[in-house]
């Protein structure tokens, strides 16, 4: 695609002759050049995990921007250009905050990932100030918590398109984690669960195939899956220091307890709270743990 | 050249009356300006779902533009969302809108009924301006001293747990002495019941028409 530079590669108002939009396909290049990211979501949460490029030995690497809060129930990590994800990013706080702000309850995931595609979108040459000229060059991953739906995690990507997945892998290595994520998941999550047969060795001697322990898929498992695969796909030698790593689950009974109490009428203080789940990101001693989890179990 | 006076209040009485599992909500349907009557039959409650009805007494225009703007946004809600709103969020967002027009408000005096989350009877009273508070009794209205009244002397300090039965009865009865001494109540009344997980229901019954 790249040699082959037409006259229709230019404009993003100009369709080709094949009826493509070739800068928005450009800008979808770009997340495959991009970190590698991985979301799974399971019956008690969404794990997201991310690779942290880390050009200089002197850069600061506890700095942890890769994976973002969007609400107190929706987080999010992407692939592609980061400054770009900042600003969709943005855009997803302010419609979740809105969205509080009218109706008083936490925004529904899938409205959010809707209202931050509309905004990737939002690009053209003309028209509205502040309107980006090319299209946005990252794709995201979101995970949320739905009142009604439990966990969710969504994609979306340049050309304004979403959907509902329950594992997704994006970036420079997302065909192989995809392909190992489905191989490892294939009857256990999604579709056809426990239609499948239980065990094929086929895929086990392709040696891309993490042992998912029986019954249902644990967060604790999807979030051990997420760092085997990321460990097989990264060029660097994975370490603590350059994955990022952050689930979104219930809230313990201990946790629980520690919500805001108002002091004069000893209510507790939900507003502006999404009471019942909790963003937890991983520090580099737990990442270590897992890491070393998974070379014990080779 | 006279000034402009954009309010007319149109008078009426609502009521609302909350059980553990159900609420009662009614209002008559006496549409007057000053000592005349313009209609009848004129509706003061509206249902927005069966687990959501609002009664607004005030000034009928002002009522019917709420109404409007309260529909289009719970229908936007609804296909952005793939989901029927709920109590709790209808409660905000009429609080919203109300305070959206802070410095020229509806003149509108709502009363908010229905089953909230847990399942429970809710009643929220507002202000013409959206400050509101969940109660398990309110009136608004032209008669809302008469109604609170019999209201607070029936529920304030009742022992034992309201039954629908006696919620209906009550609500219809205070209507009807409001309506004894309040001129611009009067007609006919309308209730509907709301009860968890089943249809509203809806009964009218006769009030003076002097």
């Amino acid at each position: 695609m790249f040699l082959s530079r037409s006259d229709y590669d230019r404009g993003v108002n100009t369709f080709s002759p094949e009826g493509r939009i070739l800068q928005v396909e450009y800008a979808i290049e770009a997340i495959k050049i991009g970190a590698t990211a991985i979301g799974i979501q399971v019956e008690d949460g969404v794990v997201l995990a991310v690779e942290k490029r880390i050009s200089s030995k002197l850069e600061e690497t506890k700095i942890d921007d890769k994976i973002v809060e969007i609400d107190y129930h929706l987080f999010c990590t992407f692939s592609g250009l980061s400054a770009d994800a900042r600003t969709l990013v943005d855009h997803g706080r302010v419609a979740a905050q809105d969205h509080r702000f009218l109706y008083d309850e936490p925004v529904p995931p899938r409205s959010l990932t809707q209202s931050i595609s509309d905004q990737a979108l939002l690009f053209g040459e003309e028209g509205a100030k502040r309107r980006l000229a090319r299209p946005y060059g990252v794709a995201l991953l979101i995970g949320g918590y739905d009142d009604k739906k439990g966990f969710v995690l969504f994609h979306n990507d340049p050309s304004g398109t979403f959907c509902q997945t329950c594992a997704r892998a994006i970036g420079r290595g997302g065909d192989t984690a995809q392909q190992m994520l489905t191989d490892s998941l294939k009857g256990r999550l999604g579709r056809g669960v426990a239609t499948d047969e239980e065990d094929s060795e086929d895929d086990d001697l392709r040696g891309t195939r993490f042992r998912v322990p029986p019954g249902p898929v644990t967060l604790e498992t999807a979030t051990k899956l997420t760092v085997y695969v990321l460990k097989r796909v990264m060029e660097e030698k994975i370490s603590k220091d350059n994955i990022s790593l952050c689930i979104l689950r219930k809230k313990t009974a201990d946790e629980h307890k520690d919500a805001k109490v108002c002091e004069s009428t000893g209510e507790r203080v939900t507003f502006m709270k999404s009471d019942s789940v909790i963003i937890e990101r991983f520090d580099a001693e737990k990442i270590q743990a897992i890491i070393d989890s998974l070379e014990h179990g080779e | 050249m006279g000034e402009f006076s954009p309010y007319v209040d149109n008078g009426g009485t609502t009521l609302a009356i909350a059980g553990p599992d159900f609420v009662v909500i009614a209002g008559d349907t006496r549409l007057s300006t000053g000592y005349s009557i313009l209609s009848r039959d004129v509706s003061k409650l509206f249902k927005y779902s069966d687990s959501i009805v609002m009664a607004s007494s005030g000034m009928q225009a002002d009522i019917a533009e709420l109404r409007k703007q309260l529909l289009f946004t719970i229908e936007e809600y609804r296909v952005d969302n793939e989901r029927d709103i709920e109590l709790d969020a209808f409660y905000r967002l009429l609080a919203t809108v109300l305070y959206g027009k802070r410095f020229f408000p509806y003149y509108s005096f709502n009363i908010l009924a229905g089953i909230s989350k847990e399942g429970k009877g809710v009643v929220y009273s507002y202000d013409a301006i959206g400050s509101a508070d969940a109660r398990t009794y309110g009136a608004a209205g032209s008669g809302q001293e008469l109604v609170i009244s019999i209201l607070d002397a029936a529920l304030k300090r009742k022992p034992d747990p309201l039954s629908i039965d006696e919620a209906i009865e009550l609500g219809k009865s205070a209507l009807k002495q409001a309506t004894e001494r309040e001129i611009h109540t009067g007609d006919s009344g309308e209730m509907y019941i709301i009860r968890a997980g089943r249809p509203a229901e809806y009964i009218t019954f006769k009030l003076r028409k002097d």
